[in-house]
């Protein structure tokens, strides 16, 4: 039988999947005016339309004008048959062809952030729990507060400015070096050189709030009496830092919707600044060209990934966590 | 007074108050006393100088001036959508916490919702369409936003609060004397969030501002008022970085780093107030044992 907790777990999702797509559909409905206008106005300047190109590109922006309802269902056909329409600024390439070239540097770029910050940020979270009150615990906690309140996108405009256009340390733009074949050593290498300072900004930017609250987390779970007791039994400190750091954690992965909402918002300026090809760098381009199609399916892509590893977080913790098991909430 | 020593005593909230009226005061002091208007035009893209201390920008503008007139904007702006943010959060977050049944199921619902989805995508998507339906891009557009995409973390937080507030004897007891819901939730349960509110609130003045000035730097926003955040966009869109303008784009951004540290600081306080097992107690002096007895001083000085 499948556990009462993990049912409402995928209700929710359920409930959530269908409402963010209801958001993505409803968001260009409810301006005032109309964007596809707009559009279809900035297209015809370079290239001219037939009607019929105009009407396509309506239907395929979800703008044939029909009652919501009906075109609700159009659009969640089209999302379920795959088809996002063509991009605004590459016409008229589909904007899945778009994306697809960007979506793996991405992936590689959040997906390393994700992994380091959340590392980096709870190891020395539960270190500093442990020596609270000290010199480093101190310096640590003013140190990643300020880090954490700092806006992503100026922290890569200094490392932009500092480490590739003043000293030339890593290079300032691209994810690889063009002038070597695909998939050499050398392109590898490149590949490497390129992804250091985004990387870097959105460690840098993230890991503080992994920090701040594994910090608390593990301040409150020391205290507990079950470790006071481990403590007074002699149990070795390496042991207690191992029960406190299980228990301090789960906690911390709840907030893992925050941090993961913020990588990517902060990704999307990073790879702006650092003209990083990857999704955020679609989404940029797509604002300034007003690439509609384009901006409305990368925000629902990024969203459904943020709903799933939000869905296998939950189930994580439910494998992780005995209460919940037990309690059959 | 007592009261007020808390927080006077308290020295994240000490620090933090002391750098955010610093650079309140110095955007007050700017938006009176510049030397020259900000939109007037010398010789472009000069380096700092006697007369020019921050140099001037590509159209030939005071850079210093521009700065001073834009800090105003960007705390007002980030003020504006943090309070909004915070009503919309306190009401969702009382209702939810203190309805039962259908009605909570469904506020819980949205908050979750908003919780998951990001909030920078959420609101390039919606002030581009904005934009582009070419609507009125005033700051009011930019407070909506930031109100939309913000509210829910607080919700959460006052949810949990009332959740656990109005199953209190005391709350259960007042019910019983036939007192009416709203009387319930404003006079019993609402002041002793309080110390919650005030924590939410700095949390979402953070929040505001770096998205406030994220939006801004996309150009999604109205770049024609002078804010630290157009300021920002015009030194990347007239290329500062490349040409190593670093007047241009480092004391705005680290302006606005600065208040994020500082309401930061703020809300770290109040959040030690609200929650006391994050206090952290001096050793008393000669104590000091192995390490392995830390926690278990710890857990004694509580």
């Amino acid at each position: 039988m499948i556990p009462k907790y993990i049912i409402r777990k995928i209700i929710f999702y359920f409930f959530s999947f269908w409402f963010v797509l209801f958001l993505d559909f409803l968001i260009p409905h409810l301006m005032p005016g109309n964007p596809v206008d707009a559009v279809i106005g900035s297209l015809s300047q370079t290239t001219t339309l037939t009607p019929q190109q105009i009407a396509s590109l309506k239907s395929s922006l979800g703008y044939t004008s029909g009652p919501i309802p009906v075109e609700f269902l159009k659009f969640v056909e089209n999302v379920f048959r795959g088809k996002f329409g063509v991009s605004i600024q590459y016409y008229p390439t589909p904007v899945l062809n778009v994306i697809d070239q960007s979506i793996g540097w991405t992936i590689l770029l959040f997906g390393a952030a994700l992994i380091i910050s959340f590392y980096l940020g709870n190891y020395l979270g539960l270190r500093s729990a442990f020596r609270r009150g000290s010199k480093e615990d101190s310096v640590l906690s003013a140190v990643s507060l300020f880090l954490y309140s700092f806006p992503y996108f100026w922290l890569a405009l200094l490392f932009l400015f500092f480490f590739a256009i003043q000293f030339h340390i890593f290079p300032e733009a691209g994810a690889y070096n063009n002038i070597y074949p695909l998939y050499t050593p050398e392109f590898f290498a490149s590949s490497i050189t390129h992804i250091i300072l985004p990387l870097l900004t959105l460690v840098i930017a993230s890991y503080g709030s992994w920090y701040l609250g594994m910090r608390n987390n593990a301040i409150v779970t020391i205290n507990e009496d079950y470790l006071k007791y481990a403590e007074i039994a002699g149990l070795p400190r390496s042991k207690i830092m191992k029960y406190s750091k299980m228990n301090a954690i789960l906690p911390n992965l709840t907030a893992f919707a925050l941090a993961f909402g913020n990588i990517i918002g902060g990704g999307i300026l990073v790879e702006m600044v650092f003209s990083y090809p990857g999704l955020g760098f679609d989404i940029y381009n797509a604002v300034i060209n007003e690439d509609f199609p384009t901006l409305e399916t990368a925000f629902l892509l990024i969203i459904i990934a943020v709903l799933i590893a939000n869905f296998i977080m939950d189930i994580l913790y439910y494998r992780l966590d005995p209460r919940i098991r037990d309690d059959r909430t | 007074m007592s009261g007020l020593r808390i927080f006077w005593n308290n020295k994240y909230i000490f620090s933090g108050t002391l750098i955010v009226s610093a650079i309140t005061l110095l955007g007050v002091i700017g938006f009176f006393y510049h030397p020259y208007n900000p939109m007037a035009s010398f010789a472009s893209n000069l380096p700092p100088s006697r007369l020019h201390i921050l140099g001037t920008n590509f159209f030939g503008n005071d850079i210093w001036s521009q700065y001073l007139v834009g800090i105003l904007p960007t705390i007002e702006i980030g003020l504006a959508g943090a309070l909004l943010g915070m009503v919309v959060a306190l009401f969702v977050g009382l209702l939810s916490g203190y309805a039962r049944g259908l009605k909570n199921e469904i506020l819980t619902f949205f908050i979750n919702v908003f919780l998951l989805i990001p909030g920078l995508p959420l609101a390039i998507v919606i002030s581009s369409d904005l934009q582009a339906s070419h609507a009125n891009l005033g700051n009011l557009a930019l407070i909506l936003v930031i109100t939309i995409t913000g509210w829910a973390t607080g919700a959460r937080t006052i949810r949990s609060q009332v959740l656990s507030l109005s199953s209190r004897d005391y709350i259960t007891f007042i019910k019983h004397t036939g007192e009416s819901h709203l009387n319930i939730i404003f006079r019993e349960i609402l002041p002793s969030l309080l110390s919650y509110v005030g924590y939410i609130f700095t949390n979402l003045v953070v929040f505001s501002i770096i998205l406030e000035t994220s939006l801004l730097f996309l150009g999604l926003g109205n770049e024609t008022i002078i804010s630290l955040g157009s300021i920002l966009y015009y030194a990347n869109s007239y290329s500062a970085i490349l040409l190593g303008e670093w007047w241009w784009f480092i004391p705005p951004g680290l302006t606005i780093a600065f208040l994020g540290v500082g309401f930061g600081l703020i809300s770290l306080g109040l959040d030690v107030i609200a929650n006391p097992s994050l206090r952290v107690f001096k050793k008393a002096k000669g104590s000091q044992k192995k390490n392995s007895n830390k926690i278990l001083k710890a857990g004694e000085e509580m």
